[in-house]
């Protein structure tokens, strides 16, 4: 994350001389097909997917929780309007939901961005509504209502200190998921265009090269699978947390 | 069967590093020294809050890992450490059952009842598929369950479900059993069928009861353990122990089952607060009451019986609004704003927003209404509350406390007509005196109307002006 400041070397900035090459002093992790320096390249895309992830995991942390919440209050109609749209979304697969946006407009963040946060808010959607609804028809929430207390305060009181815990777990699950499907799909071409570094599309750039320089293809493998991993491990140590209660 | 618990103690792990000796630390309970068997049942009595289930969670080895104990449990001979907590769970379902305190909470939710009861055949006592199921629709006729058979535990009212867990527990015929308070939250006749019960496997099983019921302790005679904050205060022969000169202890149990000390204000205003006319409520096709009226005056308390699930709680939540008849007419009077008509639950640990402190609660109540926050002050010197209990939030409070500073939060309302569902029926003897005797008062002093929603009856009869028996709608089919 902090390469911008240690190295004055750019993503792009190929040297055809030195193509390949194993890691050395000047180049710490070596150099790939067109002479780019993997670790320049490496923190690159490890900052996109983070930042792709922050940003799909608010949004959809917002969206999802918000229509649950709704849902969850307004029962009736309107629940079952809600559910029926989430629940025909819920039926494709994540990603072909993210290859279908992908492919509207190729090669764009935004797109992409927006697809990830549509198929992460169905999972808080799902889950939260059903905390949601259980805690809206417990005798705490009945009695704040008979003491005279409005839909912000039960927000307040009850519905966030309660679902925290859920919403974190799911925000972790959700990142890990993120990182997955943007590299998934940089994976078979749709995501990211090249010159741009990012973790699918440098597996798939260095694919060829796996005979001579098997070094270059594992390390954007291990640094997706250390995040993803840590990023479980993060969401599964609050589910213990939970139990633990 | 012959049980005999030896210096069996309980100690917390706090301070562990502090000090070093068990016998340094102060223990939680014990210790105990008692024995039991098939011939002289043992009833262990006490306080909420003085470690009864504790002990039932030592012999079961169950304990939470945070707390050591210490002592042997002698069965026919055989040594058993109770530290070992493995050795003691191996006895389970083959020597040692238990009759777990909310029963509710034991029964599997995804299973018929009659599955529930199956398994055990099946898997405790090998028995075929055939054979298990026979006998699961025995059980459950011989305790008058057989309605039941293809509900799932939330279609049971509570009385149900404890006698579901009841046959669980009881039809693989263990030979040592331990009910952790059979009779709570329980309606007479719920408690008279369950008693029937106990009595009939007492005379094949060695029966451990823990309870707070005095009534239940003496019908179920042999001895009798009382255990005072933690210690053994006594261990002698039930019928000995409730003869005159009986303990300070006990003597102060028996004066909490007498009814209130209450002094009526007589010429208080008989105007009417509310009225409801043949009212009918139906939920998914089912008729729960049918006919009813009522009309609440100020200063009069109404008294609502009715075995469970006959819609003690539904009226009691029709009176509040919280639910619309499905038929008939209900007319509050003017005088009585919205806010006026409150409710306090069965369960005084549901109704606090968790792991916030109450105090930040109560300050949210303080400036919605505009109340002074020493009026809460006030009140909880009143209601003989802490002030330093503010500042924990419910996870940490006893239900006693809890059900007080429910009491209080309505109170600060003023309202006009408190509905009491259940209040006290998951609280001790003690407890649930002072809050009826809170109730009352406050009922003649502010010319409220109270509704009080029991089964405990005999305390209350006395004081209701009005008495409300609801009884089983018959639904056509």
């Amino acid at each position: 994350m902090t390469q911008p400041v240690i190295q004055q070397q750019t993503v792009g900035s190929q040297d055809l001389n030195k193509i390949l090459n194993t890691p050395s002093f000047e180049q710490p992790l070596g150099t790939d097909q067109y002479g780019r320096s993997m670790y320049v390249r490496l923190a690159a895309g490890l900052r996109l997917s983070f930042w792709l992830a922050g940003l799909s995991v608010v949004t959809s942390c917002i969206i999802g929780t918000g229509l649950a919440i709704f849902a969850a209050w307004c029962r009736g109609r309107t629940e079952t309007l809600l559910d029926a749209l989430i629940n025909s979304l819920m039926a494709l697969p994540g990603l072909i939901l993210v290859l279908l946006f992908a492919a509207v407009i190729p090669g764009s963040f935004v797109m992409i961005y927006l697809a990830i946060s549509i198929v992460l808010s169905l999972e808080y959607y799902r889950v939260i509504k059903a905390s949601s609804k259980a805690i809206l028809n417990s005798p705490a929430v009945e009695s704040s209502q008979l003491l005279g207390f409005n839909h912000v305060y039960i927000l307040k009181r009850h519905l966030l200190p309660e679902l925290k815990p859920s919403l974190f777990t799911l925000s972790a699950y959700g990142a890990a998921n993120a990182i997955l499907m943007m590299a998934s799909i940089g994976f078979v071409y749709v995501g990211l265009k090249p010159p741009t570094a990012e973790l699918g599309l440098m597996i798939v750039e260095l694919f060829p090269y796996y005979e001579e320089a098997p070094w270059l293809l594992c390390q954007p493998l291990v640094v997706l699978f250390t995040v993803v991993l840590s990023l479980n491990l993060l969401a599964g140590k609050n589910n213990h947390a939970i139990e633990n209660r | 069967m012959q049980l005999k618990i030896d210096k069996l103690t309980i100690y917390s792990d706090e301070n562990l590093t502090t000090r070093a000796h068990l016998s340094d630390r102060r223990a939680l309970l014990g210790p105990l020294n008692f024995s039991f068997s098939d011939q002289e049942p043992v009833t262990v009595l006490g306080h909420t809050g003085a470690g009864k289930s504790l002990l039932a969670q030592a012999l079961m080895g169950t304990l939470a890992v945070n707390l050591t104990v210490t002592g042997t449990l002698t069965i026919n001979g055989r040594i058993f450490d109770l530290a070992d907590r493995k050795k003691l769970q191996a006895l389970w379902g083959k020597t040692l059952v238990l009759l777990p305190q909310e029963p509710w909470n034991a029964l599997n939710p995804l299973k018929k009842a009659a599955s529930q009861i199956i398994e055990v055949g099946r898997f405790v006592l090998n028995q075929d598929k055939q054979t298990a199921s026979k006998q699961s629709i025995q059980r459950l006729a011989t305790l008058s369950l057989m309605d039941c058979q293809n509900k799932y535990p939330h279609q049971l009212s509570g009385g149900m479900a404890q006698r579901l867990t009841y046959a669980i527990i009881s039809c693989a015929n263990t030979p040592v059993m331990i009910l952790d308070e059979p009779s709570k939250g329980l309606d007479k006749t719920a408690v008279e069928q369950l008693f029937k019960q106990i009595k009939h496997t007492s005379q094949q099983a060695a029966l451990l009861t823990i309870t707070h019921d005095l009534a239940l302790c003496q019908r179920l005679g042999g001895k009798l353990l009382i255990i005072q904050q933690g210690r053994q205060l006594a261990f002698a022969q039930t019928k000995q122990l409730f003869t005159c000169p009986r303990l300070p202890y006990l003597e102060q149990l028996i004066a909490a089952t007498k009814p209130p000390s209450i002094h009526k204000k007589f010429g208080s205003v008989n105007e009417v607060l509310l009225e409801m006319k043949d009212i009918q409520y139906s939920i998914s096709g089912k008729t729960i009451l049918n006919n009813v009226n009522l009309t609440l005056k100020c200063a009069q308390i109404t008294l609502i019986q009715g075995i469970s699930g006959v819609g003690k709680s539904t009226l009691g939540d029709l009176i509040c609004g919280l639910k619309r008849p499905s038929r008939g007419h209900r007319s509050v009077d003017n005088q009585v704003g919205k806010l006026e008509i409150q409710k306090i639950y069965q369960e005084p640990t549901a109704v606090f927003a968790p792991g916030i402190p109450l105090k930040l609660l109560f300050k949210d109540v303080c400036k919605l209404h505009q109340i002074k926050f020493s009026s809460v002050l006030n009140g909880m010197e009143k209601l003989k509350l802490d002030v330093s209990l503010l500042q924990r939030d419910k996870s940490s409070l006893s239900g006693g406390e809890l059900q007080r500073f429910a009491l209080l939060r309505v109170f600060l309302l003023k309202p006009k007509i408190i509905v009491a569902d259940e209040v006290t029926s998951r609280l001790d003897e003690c407890h649930s005196r002072t809050i009826l005797e809170l109730l009352i008062n406050y009922c003649y002093e502010q010319n409220a109307a109270l509704v009080i929603i029991s089964h405990q009856t005999e305390q209350i009869v006395t004081l209701a002006d009005q008495i409300i028996s609801l009884k089983p709608v018959l639904n056509k089919r």
